[in-house]
């Protein structure tokens, strides 16, 4: 990696194991971050999610869905995996994705969406949406 | 819980891709010297599928690489290995009982996993992505000793973070599966094994009598590339190139869609065996993995700086994948008839 490309990187956690063929070399294998383009498509992947995030919390702040979407987006959740994690039917979640239906969740059934996410009852009823 | 402390004397060395690094780490632990590349070559973990009515994170799926623990029980299996895979587990308690008695008797234990909780993990890949394996090496009290291969070091992760990321939901749940090596056979026939990944994997690749798998799924997605722009607009397309590049280039692909591992596996054997046909094809299969970096390298400035002339070249990238077609479908019509 050129230092010009290097100075560009957006994530720095952990560095990889990288094969590569040079032509007269044959193969090589060396260890570093992950190269500067595909860490733009990484993040572009992010991007999109933080995209979804902000429509959903629009429709929030509108009333048109409860905080449950948020919490959902937030942990890039679709209908069939929160089921399969909270065990609710889907036409259930389904339903207490309506503001008004969510209000009236008994905190049972709030804490089990809540261990899912890992948060408390009260992060659950209230998203950081600004 | 006990508190007893267990630590097996394993080796933790980084690799390209997580199951094969860890079947590979595995062998050696038994002593065996064997390359990550071996390891994924015998073990036929090279494939390709292009599924683009099922939708993976909003864009069509596909992959690069066989199903999860193919390289695992392939290789076990080819090799002769005594080995036993656990596929899934009927609760939370049983899994991890049969972990820790598994640690209790000293063998080191493959487990598959899910990212998205998984604490040390790198946040950029923390996505619900079930297909990841590590090996479980030893337990301190509540915390277990992790040697994951996408990882410099080997790491920890806590009892409730282990069950968590060992019972994640959705697609290819893991479901607490572990595996692990029983008894090495007196000899390992690396020969034999070569000789059936080979052939195995020259199956899949060409010759699986669907149109959306091996070479043939390769060609059907360039085609469809060149669609995209007209089709979906210019910045869904975008976000679907950007799947194709992230399914090749993330982590635990070794690059370029696990092309370089198979190239260095022909290597690696055509040296041993002092085969010519093996050395020649590992050269192309190189070069292909080359033109997939380049590929991947075009289509993530493509996805950057949205183009001005889609059209033009989403078709300068559907070439660019159909010509990588041709070199893989050469790569294979080479070995297939191998004699080594």
């Amino acid at each position: 990696m050129s230092d010009e490309e290097n100075k560009e990187l957006i994530y720095r956690n952990n560095r990889e194991l990288h094969y590569g063929f040079d032509p007269e070399k044959g193969y090589v294998a060396r260890v570093d971050y992950q190269y500067h383009g595909n860490q733009t498509i990484i993040q572009q992947g992010w991007d999109a999610a933080e995209d979804r995030l902000k429509e959903v919390s629009v429709k929030i702040s509108a009333g048109k869905l409860s905080p449950l979407a948020w919490h959902m987006e937030k942990n890039l959740m679709e209908l069939p995996m929160l089921s399969a994690y909270t065990g609710i039917m889907k036409w259930r979640i389904k339903r207490h994705l309506k503001p008004g239906i969510f209000k009236k969740l008994k905190p049972g059934l709030l804490g089990r969406y809540g261990s899912v996410f890992n948060i408390t009852i009260e992060e659950l009823k209230n998203p950081p949406i600004n | 819980m006990d508190s007893k402390s267990l630590m097996i004397n394993y080796t933790h060395r980084q690799a390209g891709h997580c199951e094969s690094g860890a079947t590979s780490n595995l062998y050696n632990f038994y002593g065996y010297k064997m390359s990550e590349p071996m390891a994924f070559g015998i073990g036929t973990g090279i494939y390709f599928s292009y599924l683009p009515f099922i939708k993976l994170m909003f864009a069509p799926m596909m992959s690069f690489r066989n199903l999860p623990n193919t390289v695992f029980r392939r290789s076990a299996n080819y090799l002769g290995v005594d080995a036993t895979v656990i596929k899934k587990f009927s609760n939370v308690k049983d899994s991890m009982d049969a972990l820790d008695r598994n640690l209790e008797k000293g063998i080191p234990t493959g487990v598959q996993v899910g990212v998205f909780n998984l604490t040390f993990f790198p946040p950029e890949y923390r996505q619900h992505y079930n297909m990841h394996n590590m090996v479980v090496f030893g337990k301190e009290g509540d915390l277990y000793h992790i040697s994951d291969t996408v990882m410099e070091h080997p790491q920890t992760l806590t009892y409730d973070d282990l069950v968590r990321v060992r019972w994640a939901k959705g697609a290819f749940a893991p479901k607490g599966k572990m595996y692990w090596i029983n008894q090495m056979p007196k000899e390992l026939d690396i020969k034999k094994g070569v000789e059936l990944g080979i052939k195995k994997s020259v199956y899949e690749m060409t010759k699986v009598p669907f149109w959306l798998i091996g070479i043939k799924g390769m060609k059907v997605m360039g085609r469809d590339i060149k669609k995209w722009p007209k089709k979906h607009g210019n910045q869904k397309a975008a976000f679907y190139l950007g799947q194709i590049l992230r399914m090749a280039e993330d982590f635990g692909t070794g690059g370029a869609g696990f092309r370089y591992i198979y190239g260095a596996f022909l290597k690696e054997s055509g040296q041993k065996f002092e085969n010519a046909v093996l050395l020649d094809a590992a050269d192309l299969m190189g070069r292909t993995a080359n033109k997939w970096r380049e590929f991947t390298y075009i289509g993530a400035r493509n996805c950057k700086n949205r183009s001005s002339q889609p059209e033009e070249d989403y078709n300068t990238l559907g070439d660019m994948m159909l010509e990588i077609a041709g070199m893989e479908e050469q790569v294979f019509k080479k070995i297939e008839k191998v004699k080594i």
